[in-house]
């Protein structure tokens, strides 16, 4: 066998490769249609999860108040670019405008800052691929969740709380809450899609408290 | 001899008491009650209305033991030989209709007890007009929008004029505030034209604003006021000033869910894009194999 020949082999073997997992890709994400939020998750969960972000972390943690950069959420395999969203014409909050990144309520509190820091992310997108939230659902109390800057200056918040709201009917006040303690709130649809309104009936709302 | 006279001496003792008994209850005892609806409903014409003895109680029957008193609210006993009897009012007058309960025409018997009660009330028809006009000295209520233009999430005011006083209610396209005062202070949540309605006793009225799409955030400086003390220009004694902060709706996150054929259509086109990509590397290495 030659050397081209040699080369050849290898390169075919990568390119059906690629295509096998491609395939079996598409194929999750259509199961995740039709078994729901599960199926993704377990075909493609995130091998190992950092128990406490902070050891594994390059960056190290602080307690001032800043504005995001960055959100990351090991257990769910979210690492994820922060933009910067008000509240749109309807007087809804502003959606991420990327699939893979998170919006910060930028009228309201800062991490760090007293209050809630509110993010949403999308939790699918109209091509049967994953949103940033997909799996937001799949958070648990005790999760570890982190907030960035440009700089890289972090902090950590615990999961304390996660809740299904009617979207038309959820604590606003509690949700955005500008007083009290820090805190950080992440939000993504969930329940059934209401065709008439274009929206899910439901929003998740994870609500996390600083770790440390 | 002795014991004969203390034997008569105990019969008459004992005797007395029963002959004495058996008299007293040969006789029945009626008692009557007369009663006067008072006219309280009068109002321009005040009233007073007679009292019971006003009236004078007539009985009739078996040897009554008063056959004509003036009537009593808390009772006249009456006693009556057994049979028939009847009470009445002797002097009806003053506008007043009696009316008279079983027991004041019917029978007794000995030892017997009845009860005979008379309800003297007033005919007068403007009795009836128990509650008096009161004259409503209303204002008109009219509302005054003090920011006719904001943008989404500024504060817009609005002042209630006129009315009856006490606590006002207003209401948006979106939240109630239920009983403020004359002043209202709240963010909309939407933009263009939006309607503010204030409702005082049985009085509305609305106003208007225009919400414009622009953010405005809260004015975080007080005019008046020293260290986040503020003061207010002219004293006033009127309800505080409602205000809500505002918050925005849940995000909308999600798309709409596609079918399984969609789904399926697009994989298919994808496998068949990466297939012919990699199609003639296959082919030459198959051959190449071959050899």
């Amino acid at each position: 066998m030659t050397r081209e020949t040699r080369l050849r082999l290898v390169f075919t073997c990568i390119g059906v490769a690629v295509v096998l997992v491609g395939a079996a890709d598409l194929m999750s994400r259509l199961a995740h249609n039709v078994l729901g939020n599960g199926a993704g998750a377990i075909a493609f969960g995130p091998a190992i999860s950092l128990v406490d972000p902070s050891v594994n972390g390059a960056a190290a943690t602080t307690s001032a108040s800043f504005v995001p950069a960055r959100l990351r959420i090991p257990s769910i395999g979210v690492d994820a670019a922060v933009e910067q969203v008000g509240q749109k014409a309807d007087g809804s909050m502003g959606a991420p405008t990327k699939f893979g990144e998170v919006a910060w309520y930028a009228p309201g509190p800062k991490p760090g800052a007293p209050g809630n820091a509110v993010f949403a992310g999308h939790v699918d997108n109209a091509l049967t691929t994953a949103g940033v939230f997909e799996h937001l659902s799949s958070l648990k109390k005790g999760d570890y969740v982190t907030v960035a800057d440009a700089s890289g200056k972090t902090l950590v918040y615990k999961v304390v709380s996660s809740t299904s709201y009617a979207a038309n009917d959820a604590p606003l006040s509690q949700i955005f809450a500008t007083t009290g303690p820090s805190g950080l709130v992440l939000i993504t649809c969930t329940g059934d899609w209401v065709t008439s309104q274009k929206q899910f009936d439901q929003r998740l709302v994870v609500v996390a408290s600083p770790a440390y | 001899m002795k014991q004969l006279i203390i034997s008569l001496a105990i019969a008459i003792g004992a005797l007395v008491p029963a002959f004495a008994f058996a008299q007293s209850t040969s006789a029945g005892l009626l008692t009557v009650y007369v009663q006067v609806i008072n006219n309280t409903g009068a109002t321009y014409y005040q009233y007073q209305a007679p009292s019971p003895s006003a009236f004078t109680v007539a009985v009739s029957g078996q040897s009554p033991s008063l056959s004509n008193f003036p009537g009593s609210q808390s009772g006249t006993t009456v006693s009556l030989l057994a049979g028939s009897y009847n009470v009445t009012i002797a002097n009806v007058q003053n506008g007043y209709a009696p009316s008279y309960s079983i027991g004041c025409n019917s029978t007794i018997a000995a030892g017997q007890s009845q009860t005979c009660v008379v309800t003297m009330t007033p005919s007068y028809a403007y009795n009836q007009y128990a509650t008096p006009y009161q004259y409503q000295n209303y204002q008109p209520l009219t509302c005054q929008t003090v920011t006719p233009t904001v943008g989404l999430g500024q504060q817009a005011s609005f002042n209630a004029v006129g009315g009856q006083g006490g606590t006002y209610n207003w209401s948006t396209a979106y939240q109630n505030f239920p009983n403020v005062g004359p002043t209202l202070t709240t963010s909309f949540q939407a933009s263009g034209s939006q309607v503010v309605t204030v409702t005082n006793a049985s009085q509305t009225a609305t106003c208007n604003v225009n919400v414009t799409n622009a953010y405005t955030p809260a004015p975080t400086t007080y005019p008046y006021g020293y260290n986040g003390v503020t003061y207010p220009s002219t004293y006033s004694n009127t309800y505080p000033t409602y205000t809500s902060v505002a918050y925005p709706q849940l995000p909308r996150t999600g798309f709409g869910p596609k079918d399984m054929a969609t789904g399926a259509a697009f994989a298919v086109v994808l496998l068949i894009a990466a297939g012919v990509v990699v199609a003639p590397y296959v082919r030459k290495t198959v051959t190449t194999l071959s050899r």
